[in-house]
């Protein structure tokens, strides 16, 4: 048996501990910046240019800064959050913040893929704007949603390696300690293998999903 | 009865106007199928947008039952639209609900109870022809079957007037002739006002009572569908009337 065994094992719950998380926080604050990119851009139901542009520049100035100095500038901010800047939950706070004006474009996308006269023909309904986002946005969008998490968590994924390398904790913690500084072939291997695993997962749970769900296919 | 007065609506294409409703009056009497005909690009879907409440005209009233509908609030607008109907150009049904889910989409918004929703839905599958295609979704139907769910969907509120946008143009002839059965069956059992928008000058002459012939934004002709049709006055008709003429 490999005496590395339990902080692998450690290592991957964490770095799954982190995407996840990350993923749902982002999400929380991705999603409604999604909708109302959606909803603003010209020819949506509340079309509005200022909002669609003002928020379509902070979505992409943040998408811009680089992961790492993201992490940087975030430290004071998420030392006042969750009390710490390092390991699993220390790396929550930018990951989360740093997928989320990806989610919010990947939102935006999937709900643009709506037929805009489907839309018209459910506001001639009388349906409320609401009525639109919950009962139509959020189930014919949902196949392409579901279809489209994998490339935020696996971005995550990567990210959260990254940040491993920094102080973050997870796989990429382990790749860098025990891997590179203490040159373990092995481990670094291994790690890679793992990483390698997740990614399929995550992407074939989520193709199985959109593919059962999804009925027009 | 609706009643339009003077509308005219200009869009912007490529910061040129472009007239798509140049002062349309017209009268439309309850209980009766009329017949909306033009060429592609003649304001068709235009017009319907426009008696939907969907898109506002620059100038111009439409009143129905009386009431004016460039008056009314979101709100309004909103209760207004249950007694409307529309059966929108390319069925524009909700690809991931069911038959069911689409039909009851509209009670459901208008919040009715559970149990009304069921026996409503079950009525209108009836009328529309679809029993036990309930729990099929809209990719396993035909184009005449996915119609005959549009045209239920816009039944669903006990609508006093359905307004359909080519609902034929991606059918076969026979399932044309089917789709044109139901909206008479449906005009004569539920007492609904039916406006059709179309270039087919069949289904005009076969379920229309009146006919407006529009053309780049102006009502060329009207009348009863057999004057027009055996006696057109204006060129577009008799081109639209073609070989038929
Ligand atoms: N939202 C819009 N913005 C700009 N121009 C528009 C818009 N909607 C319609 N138009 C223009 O207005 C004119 C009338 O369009 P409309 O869709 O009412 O025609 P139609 O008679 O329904 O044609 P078709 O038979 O092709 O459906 C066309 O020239 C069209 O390009
Ligand atoms: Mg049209």
């Amino acid at each position: 048996m490999n005496p590395y065994i339990n902080l692998l094992l450690e290592g991957t719950l964490e770095t799954i501990l982190m995407v996840t998380l990350s993923l749902v926080i982002s999400a929380v604050l991705g999603v409604p910046v999604g909708v109302i990119l959606t909803l603003t851009k010209s020819g949506g139901i509340a079309e509005n240019k200022r909002i669609y542009k003002g928020l379509g520049w902070v979505v992409n100035m943040m998408r811009s800064i680089p992961f790492i100095i993201l992490m940087m500038l975030l430290i004071p901010f998420t030392r006042w959050i969750v009390g710490t800047s390092i390991g699993t939950i220390g790396t929550i706070v930018p990951l989360s913040i740093s997928a989320a004006p990806f989610v919010a474009r990947i939102v935006e996308t999937a709900l643009l893929e709506i037929n805009p006269q489907l839309i018209e023909s459910i506001v001639a309904m009388g349906a409320t704007p609401f009525q639109i986002i919950k009962k139509v946005y959020f189930v014919e969008a949902i196949p392409s949603l579901l279809r489209n998490i994998p490339i935020i968590a696996i971005a995550l994924l990567g990210y959260s390696a990254m940040a491993g390398a920094a102080g973050g904790g997870g796989l990429g913690d382990i790749a860098i300690r025990y891997g590179y500084y203490n040159y373990n072939t092995q481990i670094m291997i291994i790690t890679i293998i793992i990483l390698i695993a997740l990614v399929e997962i995550i992407q074939t749970t989520f193709n199985i999903l959109a593919k059962k769900l999804d009925k027009r296919l | 009865m609706i009643k339009i007065t003077h509308l005219t609506k200009t869009y912007q294409v490529n910061n040129q106007p472009l007239l798509a409703l140049d002062n349309i009056s017209m009268l439309i009497e309850d209980k009766s199928i009329t017949g909306i005909i033009g060429m592609s690009g003649a304001g068709k879907s235009t017009l319907l947008r426009v008696l939907s409440g969907l898109v506002s005209p620059d100038s111009g009233g439409v009143l129905i039952d009386g009431m004016a509908i460039m008056d009314m609030d979101a709100k309004e607008l909103r209760s207004l639209r249950k007694r409307i109907g529309v059966v929108f150009q390319g069925y524009q049904l909700l690809m991931q609900k069911n038959v069911f889910k689409n039909i009851a989409f509209p009670l459901e918004i208008a919040g009715y109870d559970k149990e009304y929703i069921h026996n409503r839905v079950h009525q209108l599958v009836d009328l529309v022809g679809l029993s036990g295609k309930e729990l099929q979704y809209p990719a396993k139907l035909s184009g005449g079957q996915m119609q005959r769910v549009a045209i239920a969907r816009a039944m669903a509120t006990n609508p006093s007037i359905l307004l359909c946008d080519e609902p034929t143009s991606a059918l076969d002839s026979v399932t044309t002739k089917e789709i044109m059965k139901l909206l008479v069956e449906i005009n004569q059992k539920e007492n609904v006002t039916i406006i059709i928008v179309t270039h087919e000058v069949g289904i005009v002459r076969s379920i229309c009572h009146h006919v407006i012939v529009l053309d780049e934004g102006k009502i060329e002709e009207e009348g009863l569908v057999s004057n027009v049709f055996t006696n057109p006055k204006a060129q577009i008709t008799k081109l639209l009337l073609g070989k038929e003429y």
